[in-house]
Formats: structure tokens, sequence, C-alpha cells
């Protein structure tokens, strides 16, 4: 079982200890082009699921990410809006956007597998 | 979609190159190769080119009877003698005095008109000239012609080996010339804001062309995304978001392209309402915006005054790869045209300050 879960919002979310780290896949940068802007949400903010929390802008395009789950966002990759070439260097690691704590772990099992995901590409 | 797209005669060589395309203007264009930043990049580098397949725009041949007098009915600007084989950047207009397409125009020795229009403008522009133009002018597009542009410093350089009077052509020079045997118009222009040169001849051509341009040294192929990107940072006006069937050159601050001599001949289509602009001023004018964030504004947003009144949009924004900023334009009122300025644009909610700032945003390095 892998510990990686995915929205059709083009999300990933992996687990990390009692919170969960939220990016963009690789599939998702691409699509973008070079990222130009990145806005990240207040840490302690409450969200809930399907809310846009924090946004990406490469040259051509705005996209809105949103919460995969509700909860409280607990930290940011504060690197990020000021090198925010690392989503495009570096989609599914480096270039993190938060963390989040949600109201209820059980959530995270209802996300896409990688299997599920990749059919959607 | 309902309709397949079009593919220029250079799709498969872009192909090749590893392009990303996209649909533009009814054809399978390349948005990008190596990344929007790095091409536009490329173009700005010292002794660099970029190659830009623009053969979806149309090439039109007006020929016959009183061409240039006809064709002038539509246009505000003059096409005198001293002007043959010499490009102009000009706006066809309707009665109103709002731009049908913005163009480019050759006029040849013989009288005849070299035009090229915009991609998505093609069929509105051919309709509107059939009906304006006298049945005696024949007016012809040009399907079987490729138009590649080679921009940048190192552009000059890459074509000398093929056209050795090159260096006597100032911009705007347009002449006939061989190149690899291949007849080809040859024009020191372009929509970057670099020197540079537009090459059209026959689609047959094309590899040939396009394989000894790609592969000269110090080229790289440009997308569409590297392209509006360049175009924005020169100020230069993108049909359908900063000129429009309801925009003038007047408003769209591009009062030089009008001639004087003409608007008092009140001899072509909108001319009196460009006169009354002229005189009084017009309501709205094209500016330079600079967001004071490092956020894009892009085109459509809505500008608010200090008193948070509407007073204007965003008709281009996006980022400028060499300023390393976001940049745009818009329209606002005269008076709050001043340069340093401090507008607002709404973006889905949120009020983010710019500036009113100089044209271009990117320095000019035409070869005068």
């Amino acid at each position: 079982m892998s510990d990686t879960r995915y929205t059709k919002d083009h999300e990933w979310i992996k687990k990390d200890g009692d919170a969960y780290v939220v990016g963009i896949t690789n599939h998702a940068q691409e699509a973008l082009g070079d990222v130009v802007f990145v806005e990240l949400p207040e840490p302690g903010r409450t969200v809930s699921e399907g809310e846009a929390v924090a946004v990406v802008e490469s040259v051509k395009a705005a996209s809105d990410i949103y919460a995969p789950l509700s909860g409280e966002i607990t930290e940011i990759n504060t690197a990020l809006p000021d090198d925010t070439a690392l989503v495009n260097s570096s989609p599914e690691d480096k270039a993190w956007f938060f963390k989040i704590k949600p109201s209820d772990a059980a959530d995270f099992e209802k996300l896409l597998s990688e299997e599920d995901y990749k059919k959607l590409l | 979609m309902s309709k397949a797209l079009r593919k220029t005669p250079f799709y498969e060589f872009i192909a090749e190159q590893g392009a990303k395309f996209t649909p533009f203007a009814g054809y399978d264009m390349p948005v990008s190769f190596a990344g929007t930043l790095s091409e536009a990049l490329h173009v700005r580098a010292p002794g660099k080119a970029g190659l830009f397949d623009v053969s979806h725009m149309g090439q039109l041949s007006i020929s016959g009877a009183n061409a240039v007098t006809e064709f002038k009915k539509v246009i505000p600007s003059g096409l005198r003698e001293h002007d043959n084989n010499r490009f102009k950047y000009t706006v066809i207009l309707n009665e109103k005095g709002g731009v049908i397409d913005d163009i480019t125009v050759v006029k040849k020795e013989d009288d005849s008109l070299y035009v090229v229009v915009n991609a998505s403008r093609k069929a509105i522009v051919l309709d509107y000239l059939r009906d304006m133009l006298s049945d005696k002018v024949n007016i012809t597009l040009h399907e079987d012609k490729a138009l590649l542009a080679l921009q940048g410093e190192g552009a000059h350089n890459i074509l000398s080996r093929y056209h050795p009077r090159l260096g006597a052509m100032r911009f705007g020079d347009s002449q006939i010339c061989m190149i690899e045997g291949v007849k080809t118009r040859i024009t020191r222009s372009g929509y970057t804001g670099e020197d540079g040169f537009e090459l059209s001849f026959a689609a047959s051509a094309a590899e040939t062309i396009y394989d000894l341009l790609c592969n000269a040294k110090g080229v790289a192929p440009i997308g569409l995304a590297a392209r509006d990107a360049l175009r924005l940072e020169a100020g230069l006006c993108l049909y359908g978001n900063d000129l429009t069937e309801d925009i003038t050159p007047i408003e769209a601050n591009l009062g030089w392209l009008v001639s004087k001599r003409r608007i008092g001949e009140k001899t072509f289509a909108g001319a009196e309402v460009l006169e009354k602009q002229i005189e009084n001023g017009p309501d709205k004018i094209r500016v330079g915006l600079a967001p004071q964030g490092k956020q894009p504004i892009r085109s459509g947003a809505e500008l608010f005054d200090e008193s948070d009144a509407k007073i204007g949009f965003v008709s281009s924004g996006g980022f400028s790869p060499t300023l390393n900023a976001p940049v745009c334009m818009g329209y606002v009122p005269p008076a709050l045209s001043t340069l340093g300025t401090v507008l607002n644009a709404d973006i889905r909610g949120k009020r983010l300050p710019l500036k009113v700032t100089a044209l271009p945003f990117v320095p000019h390095r035409y070869k005068r």
C-alpha cells in the first residue's frame, strides 16, 4: 500500500506523522508550465474539504489549490513563494505546499489511490 | 471539437522539436518548447535568436485599379511613394473608428500591397475589405505561403550568410531575396521589441528554410506563450485583448499611426470619430500597469480608483520573464493615466495595487 493519495484536482497527499503533506502532481506542473507565483494559506487556518486555500500561477494561467481534507493547516512551505521554480523541478518532493491535520483521519482513505489517479490522466 | 484544427506547413518539423501544442485561432500551434521563461529569455539574450512559426497569420495581396487609394479607405495611415517597400504597422477601422484588425502593410513599387492580418481575423477582414473596397480591387489570401519570424540580436548574423545586403536594411525595410534558392520576401520587423526579420515564402519550401534556420547556431524555436510574454513586455497590442472593434487607435495610444493630413481629408472609415477624440481627448486610454506585488494580474481584471470606484480594466496581463515581475496593460480614464498613479485590480474579491507605468516595459532594440 502506497502512503500517497491523490485528488482529481491533481494534488498529492502524503502522510507525515499525524499531519498530511499536500502538493501538486508532476502532471499538474507540466500542464501549468513555468510557475511564477505561489500563495499559501495562514498556518492555523481551519479549512473544509474542497475549499480554495492556495494559489499557483504560471506564465500562462492561474490555478487554485483546494484543501483535500477538512482540518487545520499546521505548517506551510515558506521557501516556496520565493523559489516558485521548485514546483517545476521538484513537484512531488521539495515543492510541498502545506501540511494539514485532518479533523477525521479516516477521510484520507477516501482519496484516490495512485492507480485510480493515473486512470484520470 | 466540431472542426478539425488546421496545421501550418511547419507542423511536423515543429513537433520533432518537442513542442507542446495548443489550439489557437483554428490552428494546432506550438505553445512552448523548452519552457516559456527560458524561450523568452533566449530571444532577449545577446547574439541569440528565436524562431517563430507565424504561418497561421493571413498573408494577403491587394492589387488592381487604385488598390492603394481603395485600401486607404479603411486605414488611418498614409501610404505614399516614399513608403515603397517599407512595412507599416497600422489598423483597419470600422465606421466608429474601432479596430477591425491590427495589420502590417507593405506598399510595393507596382502599387500593389502585401498585408499581414491576424489569424483570428482573416475571415472578418476579407469580408470587410470586399464590402468596403471597389470590385476592381483584387484581394487574395495566400494560403500557399509560409511565414517565419527570426527575432533577437543574433538574427542579423544568421541571415546575412544568405543575404549579403542584409546590413543595409533598416527596421521596416522589405525586399525580395533568394535564400537557398527559395524566393523570399524578407522584412526587417517583428513583434517582440527585438531586432529581427520576417520571411514569407512558398509553403512548399517550408522544410528547407525551417531546417536552415532551426539548425543555425544560437537559434531556438519559440512557442506562442513566450511570444505573448515578449510582445507584452514590448508594450505591443494583442488583437482581442488590447484592440477590439470598440477601441479606437487614439484610445489604444496608437495615435502615431494616424495621419493628421488624412484626418483633415476624412477619407477613411471612422475619421470623424478619431478627429473628435484627438480634439477633446478620449474617454479611456491604454497605459502600462505594474502590479506592486508578485501575483500576475490577467486580462479582464477590473480596475478601481482610490475611492474604490470602477474606472477601467486590464486588457493584457501576465508575467515578464525579462523583469521577473508581473506586467499589465489596461484602459483607464486619461485623468488617471499619469505615470505613478496607483490603482487597484480586483482578483476574486481581493484588491491588488498596481501603478501606471511607461511603455514599453522592456526597451525596443530595432535597427533604425
